[in-house]
C-alpha cells in the first residue's frame, strides 16, 4: 500500500519549513504584471464560480421566509434577516444536535489522537515479542471498510442496549488504524538519543511517553486530530443507524431529517440557516487550522 | 415452512419472555389479556407526572407551531398533530407530557422505526400506515389493545378504519384517518380550456377516452400538463396503477395475500394507460413528489393527482381557483387507492405499565380528535359520527369528495411483506415509464416478484 | 542471558500497556464486526428477532444466482474479452522468463475464472434472484469509473493553477478546499435546491446555453450525473490538496534544467510533473475508489436510490435490504461481498505499488 511505503517522505516534509525560497521567472517586468493580472482575475472568478452553492446558501438564509416561499432568489438576498438565524437557536433541536455533534467530534477527537498515539509509540519504540505481526494485523485493517460493517456492528450494539447513546456514537470511530500507523511513523523518527536521554535521568517508559514523547509529537497529533474532527463531524451512516431518537440526532442525521420535502419551501430560509450553523465549527476550524488541515490529508493520506 | 418458522417464533418468544421474567420482577411472561388488564389498572395518581415519547411521520414545522394550543391555526398535517401534541401537553387531566414534538418525513419514517424497535428503544406511542401493521403485528413489536376497558369507542369507527387496526381478530392499532387519492384541480386552466359544466365547474373525464381526449384539448389550447403525476422516487406511480386496475374490475394482490393477479390485461390496459399520458406528453415524467406539487401550485398542470392531506394546504395556498374532486372513474368501478394513519404502541422491554397506559390515554385522545385532524387537513375521519358531522361536512371542499369518503376508497391488503411487495410492483411499472422497459415483460416479472417477495 | 529474558518481559508488559488500549476498540469494532458478518450471513436473520435460522449459503445464492440460468459466450461479451486481455497482457513477461510469480498466477487464474463465470446469465422466463444487487453494483461502479478520472483530473487541474509562490494563493486554495469541510447533508441541502429546475441557480445559468430544464435528481438519465457533479464539488479540494503536496515534493531545479533547455510548458508537464506525480496519482485513485464504493449519504438524502433504481448504490441497498426490509442476514452477506471486492482492488493496488518500487 501506499502508506506503507510512502512514510519517509510524508514525515520529512512535516518539518519541512513551509516557505521555500520563491523562484520567479525572469521576465520583462510590464508582461509580468498583466500575466499576474490576467491569472488573478481568472483565480478569483473560478474561485466565485466554485463557492456559489455555498453563497447561495448563505444568501438564502439572509432571506426572510416569507419571500422565499413565492420565488426563487438569486445570489444577493432582496432582503436582509437575522430572524433565521435566531430562529436556529430559538425552535427546534439543532442546538441538541449540534451540542451532540460537539461532545461526539471532540471526545472522538481526543480518545482516538491518544489511543494511536500510545500504540504508534509502542510500535515505534518498544520491543516485545509479536510486534511485527500485531502491528502488521493493525495495518491489514487499514483494509476493512468501516462503512460497509455497519451491520454487525449495528447488531452489536442492540445486544449491548447500547443505541442512542454517546457511546455509541463514539465508540465504533476510535479504531483507526491509520492513525496508528501515522504516530508510528511519526516515533520512529524520532531519534534513539532522546529516549536513552530520559532513561539516563530515570525515566519510565509512562513519564517518557508524557513528558518527552508527546509534546514531540503534537503537530502530528494536532494533523490527526483535525482530520478525525472533520471526519467524525460529517459521520452519516452510522448515527443515522444508531440514533434513531431525535434528541440523539447529530447535526449531520439532523440536518439530513429536516430536508426530506422541498415542497414546502415554507421554511427554507431557515431551513438553509440551519445548514449555515451546522458548518459554522468546521468553517471556523478549517479558517484557524486550514495548514495542519491540510497537511493532516497530505500526510494521512501518506502522499507518495 | 411456515409451522416453522411459527413454531420459532413462539419459542423464541417464550425465551424472550423468560428473560424478561428474570430479568425484572415486575412483568412477568404476561399473556395479552394480563397485559390489558394491568393496562387498564393503571390508576390516575400513577399517571401523574408521566412523561412519553412518540414517534411520527408529518415531517417538522416547530417554526409556527411553538407553544400553540389553537388547533384552528392548523394549516397542514404537521401542524395539525403538533397543534394536537400541544393541546394534550396542556390540558390532559393525568399530567402526562409527550415528548419528541417533530417527526420525520415518511419516505425515511420507516427505517428510523425499525431501527429504533431492534436497538430496544422504541417510542412510546407510533405513527403506522394500517398496511405495514401486519408485519409489526406478527412479530409482536406492538401490543394488544383493549379498546373496551380504555373506553375507545371503536365501534364509532367506519368498517374500512377498523379493518385497518385488526390483526388475527384483536385490535393492535388505533385509527386516525383514512386517506385516499384525490384529483386537485386548477379551475382557471379547465376553464380556459373549455372543460366546463354548464354551471362553470370544471368537468372532469368520465372515461379513459375522454381523459385522453381532455388532455389533448388542455395540451392544445394552454400548452400546459393535464395531469401532474409524481413518477419519479415516489410510489405515486404506484397509486395510480393500482386504482386503474381496480377500477377495471381487477385486483393486484387478494384480500389475504394468497393471489397475485398483476400479469392481466386489465394491468396490462392501465399500464398503457398511463404510459400514453407520458408519450403525449399530458404528464411529465421527470417529476417527483415536490416537483409535480411544485409543478401544479405553479400553474404549469390542470389537475394534479394527490391525496387528501393536502386539499387544505392548496385550498389556502394556491394562486388560482383550486378545486379538488373523486379521482375520475375512468373505467367501470368506482376506486380510488386509500391507505390509513393509525397509532400503535411499541412493546418495550421494560414493559412498564404505567407507560403503556399514558401512551394508550394520548392515542385515545387522537381518535377522540380525528374531528380536528381530519378538517385541519382534509383527511377523513375514521370515525362515523364525525364523517356525518355538520362541521365536517361543511369544512372547506370537503363536499366535492363526499363519494371518496363513503364508496371509492380502496385500501390496499392488509398482509405482511406488503410494503416489498408494493416496491417490487413499482420497479417494474416505473421501469417503463422511466427506462422504456416493455410493458408485458414488466408485468410478468412484477408477477414473479411479488410472488416471492410474499412467498417470504 | 537473563537479562535479555528480563528485557523481553518488561518489553512485553510496556508494549502490552501501551497498544492495549487501541488493540481492544481494534478487535472489538472491526474485526469482531466482520466475523459476525460472516456469521450472520449464513442466517435468515430478522432485525426484529422475528427468524434467526441457520440457512447455510442460501443468502449467497440468493446474491449470485437466478432461476432458469445457462451459461453462454455472448453474455457481457466485450467486458469479459477485456478481462481476458488483460490475463493475455500479464502472461507475456512471464511466458517470455519461463517463471511466474504466486501473486500474477492467482491474478491470471481468478482473472480467467472471472471472465468465465460472467458467461453466467437467467435464460428465457429466468430472472436474477436479487435484480437490485446487480443494479446497485453496476451503478458503484459506474459512480466510481467516472468520478475517479473527473475528480483526480479537476484536483490536478487546480492544484496546477496554485503551483508556484504566487501572492494570493492560499485564499484561492482555501476557496477551492472548503466544500470538503461540509457535512454532508449540508452539501446536499445546497445542492438539492440548487438543482431544482424550478426554483434552482442553475437552470436559469444552463438556460444562457440554450439548455432547457433538466430535472437532474428526479430524471433516470440524469440523476446519477446530479449526484457524481454534488460529490465532485464536495470532494476534489481533498484531492487538490494532496496534489498540492505532491506538486511540493518536486524538485525544482528539474524545471529550472529544463527551462535552461528551452523546454516549453507542456513538455515540462509531461515529463516532469506527471512522472514526479505518479505516486500521488496513484494514491488519489486508492482513496478515490475505496471511497467510491461506500457512496451513501449523498444518494440516500438526494435520490433515496431511485428514479427507477438509476442511483441505487451498494451501501443503499445495504441498508435498505436490512433497514427497510429487516433481512439482516441477506444484507451482511452483501456487506461481505462489498468487503471482499474493495479488499481484491485494494490488493491490486498493493501489487501496482510494488512494482513501482
Amino acid at each position: 500500500m501506499a502508506l506503507l511505503t510512502s512514510a519517509e517522505r510524508a514525515t520529512e516534509r512535516t518539518r519541512r519549513p513551509i516557505q521555500a525560497p520563491p523562484t520567479r521567472p525572469r521576465r520583462a517586468p510590464g508582461r509580468r504584471v498583466s500575466a499576474s493580472v490576467v491569472y488573478h482575475v481568472l483565480m478569483i472568478v473560478a474561485s466565485v464560480i466554485w463557492l456559489i452553492p455555498a453563497l447561495w446558501m448563505v444568501s438564502l438564509a439572509l432571506t426572510p421566509n416569507s419571500m422565499l416561499a413565492t420565488k426563487t432568489s438569486g445570489l444577493i438576498p432582496p432582503a436582509v434577516t437575522l430572524e433565521n438565524f435566531l430562529g436556529v437557536f430559538q425552535v427546534g433541536l439543532t442546538p441538541q444536535w449540534f451540542l451532540n455533534s460537539i461532545i461526539v467530534s471532540v471526545v472522538t477527537t481526543v480518545l482516538t489522537v491518544f489511543l494511536c498515539a500510545m500504540a504508534g509509540y509502542a510500535f515505534a519504540k518498544i520491543d516485545f515479542p509479536g510486534k511485527v505481526l500485531v502491528y502488521a494485523s493493525v495495518l491489514a485493517g487499514l483494509m476493512i471498510p468501516k462503512e460497509a460493517m455497519f451491520i454487525p456492528l449495528f447488531t452489536m450494539f442492540a445486544d449491548m442496549d447500547l443505541h442512542n447513546s454517546y457511546p455509541a456514537l463514539i465508540l465504533p470511530r476510535l479504531a483507526a488504524p491509520l492513525g496508528v500507523f501515522l504516530m508510528t511513523q511519526f516515533f520512529s523518527k524520532v531519534p534513539h538519543e532522546v529516549e536513552e536521554a530520559a532513561r539516563i535521568d530515570g525515566a519510565g517508559p509512562w513519564r517518557t511517553f508524557f513528558s518527552i514523547m508527546l509534546p514531540l509529537a503534537r503537530p502530528s497529533m494536532i494533523a490527526l486530530g483535525i482530520f478525525t474532527f472533520v471526519q467524525t463531524w460529517n459521520d452519516y451512516l452510522w448515527p443515522l443507524v444508531s440514533a434513531t431518537k431525535r434528541e440523539m440526532f447529530t447535526i449531520t442525521t439532523g440536518l439530513a431529517s429536516l430536508q426530506g420535502n422541498f415542497a414546502q419551501a415554507t421554511e427554507l430560509g431557515s431551513l438553509m440557516a440551519r445548514g449555515v450553523m451546522g458548518s459554522l465549527p468546521l468553517l471556523i476550524i478549517f479558517v484557524l487550522f486550514q495548514r495542519h488541515l491540510i497537511r493532516g490529508i497530505a500526510l494521512t493520506s501518506g502522499d507518495k | 415452512m411456515r409451522m416453522k418458522r411459527i413454531a420459532m417464533t413462539t419459542s423464541s418468544f417464550a425465551v424472550a419472555s423468560l428473560l424478561l421474567a428474570g430479568c425484572s420482577a415486575s412483568t412477568g411472561a404476561a399473556s395479552s389479556g394480563d397485559l390489558s388488564k394491568d393496562i387498564a389498572a393503571v390508576t390516575a395518581e400513577q399517571l401523574d407526572g408521566t412523561t412519553i415519547q412518540m414517534s411520527r411521520m408529518f415531517g417538522d414545522c416547530e417554526e409556527t407551531t411553538d407553544g400553540v394550543t389553537d388547533t384552528s391555526k392548523a394549516t397542514s398535517e404537521c401542524e395539525a398533530i403538533t397543534i394536537l401534541t400541544n393541546k394534550f401537553n396542556a390540558e390532559n387531566e393525568f399530567g402526562i407530557t409527550v415528548e419528541r414534538l417533530g417527526g420525520s418525513e415518511w419516505a425515511s419514517y420507516y427505517d428510523a422505526f425499525n431501527a429504533s424497535l431492534a436497538g430496544g428503544d422504541p417510542a412510546d406511542i407510533a405513527n403506522l400506515h394500517a398496511h405495514a401493521l401486519p408485519d409489526y403485528a406478527a412479530r409482536n413489536s406492538v401490543i394488544p389493545i383493549d379498546t373496551e376497558s380504555l373506553g375507545i369507542d371503536l365501534s364509532d369507527a367506519s368498517d374500512a378504519a377498523r379493518g385497518g387496526v385488526e390483526w388475527n381478530g384483536e385490535t393492535r392499532a388505533i385509527p386516525f384517518d383514512l386517506h385516499a387519492i384525490l384529483a386537485h384541480v386548477n379551475v382557471d386552466l379547465f376553464t380556459q380550456a373549455g372543460l366546463v359544466n354548464a354551471d362553470g365547474t370544471p368537468k372532469l373525464p368520465t372515461s379513459a377516452e375522454e381523459f385522453l381526449a381532455d388532455a389533448k384539448i388542455v395540451k392544445e389550447k394552454t400548452g400546459k400538463f393535464f395531469i401532474s403525476i409524481a413518477y419519479a422516487n415516489d410510489p405515486m406511480g404506484f397509486r395510480l396503477f393500482s386504482m386503474l386496475v381496480n377500477q377495471q374490475g381487477g385486483e393486484l394482490i387478494s384480500e389475504d395475500g394468497k393471489t397475485v393477479n398483476i400479469d392481466t390485461p386489465e394491468a396490462k390496459n392501465a399500464l398503457e394507460f398511463i404510459n400514453t399520458l407520458v408519450d403525449e406528453g399530458y404528464a411529465d415524467r421527470t417529476v417527483d413528489y415536490a416537483g409535480s406539487t411544485a409543478q401544479f401550485l405553479a400553474g404549469d398542470a390542470a389537475m394534479l393527482m394527490n391525496g387528501t392531506w393536502a386539499v387544505n394546504e392548496y385550498a389556502n395556498t394556491a394562486p388560482f381557483t383550486y378545486q379538488v374532486a373523486d379521482f375520475p372513474t375512468l373505467y367501470e368501478e368506482p376506486a380510488t387507492w386509500a391507505a390509513s394513519h393509525t397509532w400503535v404502541i411499541p412493546r418495550q422491554k421494560d414493559g412498564n405499565v404505567v407507560q403503556y397506559r399514558a401512551a394508550l390515554e394520548f392515542a385515545k385522545y387522537l381518535y377522540n380528535n380525528t374531528d380536528t385532524w381530519s378538517i385541519a387537513t382534509g383527511h377523513m375521519s375514521p370515525r362515523v359520527s364525525v364523517l356525518e358531522s355538520d362541521a365536517y361536512l361543511n369544512a372547506v371542499q370537503r363536499s366535492n369528495y363526499v363519494e371518496t369518503a363513503l364508496h371509492n376508497a380502496r385500501q390496499v391488503p392488509h398482509i405482511e411483506n406488503w410494503q416489498p411487495a408494493e416496491d417490487a410492483i413499482l420497479e417494474q411499472i416505473s421501469s417503463t415509464w422511466l427506462n422504456d422497459k416493455d410493458i408485458d415483460a414488466a408485468l410478468t416479472e412484477a408477477q414473479a416478484r411479488v410472488e416471492q417477495a410474499l412467498a417470504k | 542471558m537473563a537479562r535479555s529474558a528480563r528485557q523481553a518481559r518488561t518489553g512485553l508488559k510496556h508494549g502490552l500497556m501501551f497498544t492495549a488500549p487501541f488493540l481492544i476498540v481494534y478487535l472489538v469494532f472491526i474485526l469482531y464486526p466482520l466475523l459476525q458478518a460472516a456469521f450472520m450471513s449464513l442466517h435468515d436473520w430478522d432485525l426484529l428477532g422475528y427468524t434467526r435460522e441457520w440457512i447455510g449459503l442460501e443468502n449467497y445464492v440468493r446474491m449470485f444466482w437466478g432461476t432458469e440460468m445457462i451459461w453462454s459466450l455472448g453474455n457481457l461479451v466485450i467486458w469479459r474479452v477485456l478481462i481476458l486481455a488483460g490475463v493475455v497482457w500479464l502472461l507475456i513477461r512471464p511466458i517470455q522468463r519461463r517463471s511466474i510469480s504466486a501473486g500474477r498466477a492467482s491474478l491470471v487464474i481468478g482473472g480467467a475464472l472471472l471472465a468465465v463465470v460472467m458467461g453466467f446469465h437467467p435464460g428465457d422466463g429466468g430472472m436474477w434472484n436479487d435484480p437490485n444487487f446487480w443494479v446497485s453494483l453496476k451503478n458503484t461502479l459506474f459512480f466510481t469509473v467516472v468520478s475517479t478520472p473527473i475528480i483526480a483530473g479537476l484536483g490536478l487541474l487546480m492544484a496546477l493553477s496554485l503551483q508556484g509562490k504566487r501572492r494570493g494563493r492560499g485564499l484561492y486554495q482555501m476557496a477551492f478546499f472548503l466544500p470538503y469541510v461540509l457535512p454532508v447533508s449540508v452539501v446536499t441541502l445546497v445542492w438539492s435546491y440548487f438543482f431544482s429546475p424550478d426554483r434552482g441557480l442553475l437552470a436559469p445559468f444552463l438556460a444562457l446555453f440554450g439548455i432547457g430544464k433538466i430535472a437532474w435528481l428526479s430524471d433516470p438519465n440524469f440523476a446519477m450525473a446530479g449526484i457524481i457533479i454534488t460529490t465532485i464539488w464536495w470532494t476534489v479540494g481533498f484531492n487538490l490538496v494532496l496534489f498540492s503536496a505532491g506538486l511540493q515534493d518536486i524538485d525544482e531545479t528539474l524545471y529550472e534544467a529544463a527551462s535552461l533547455d528551452g523546454a516549453g510548458r507542456l513538455h515540462k508537464f509531461w515529463h516532469i510533473t506527471l512522472p514526479g506525480l505518479k505516486h500521488v496519482l496513484v494514491l488519489v485513485a486508492v482513496t478515490q475508489i475505496i471511497a467510491s464504493f461506500q457512496v451513501f449519504g449523498q444518494v440516500n438524502i438526494m435520490t433515496g436510490g431511485g428514479p427507477g433504481g438509476a442511483t441505487r448504490v451498494m451501501i443503499q441497498h445495504i441498508y435498505e435490504t436490512g433497514f427497510s426490509n429487516l433481512e439482516l442476514g441477506y444484507a451482511s452477506a452483501l456487506s461481505l461481498f462489498l468487503f471482499a471486492l474493495m479488499l481484491i482492488v485494494s490488493i491490486l493496488q498493493f501489487k501496482v505499488f510494488g512494482r513501482e518500487r
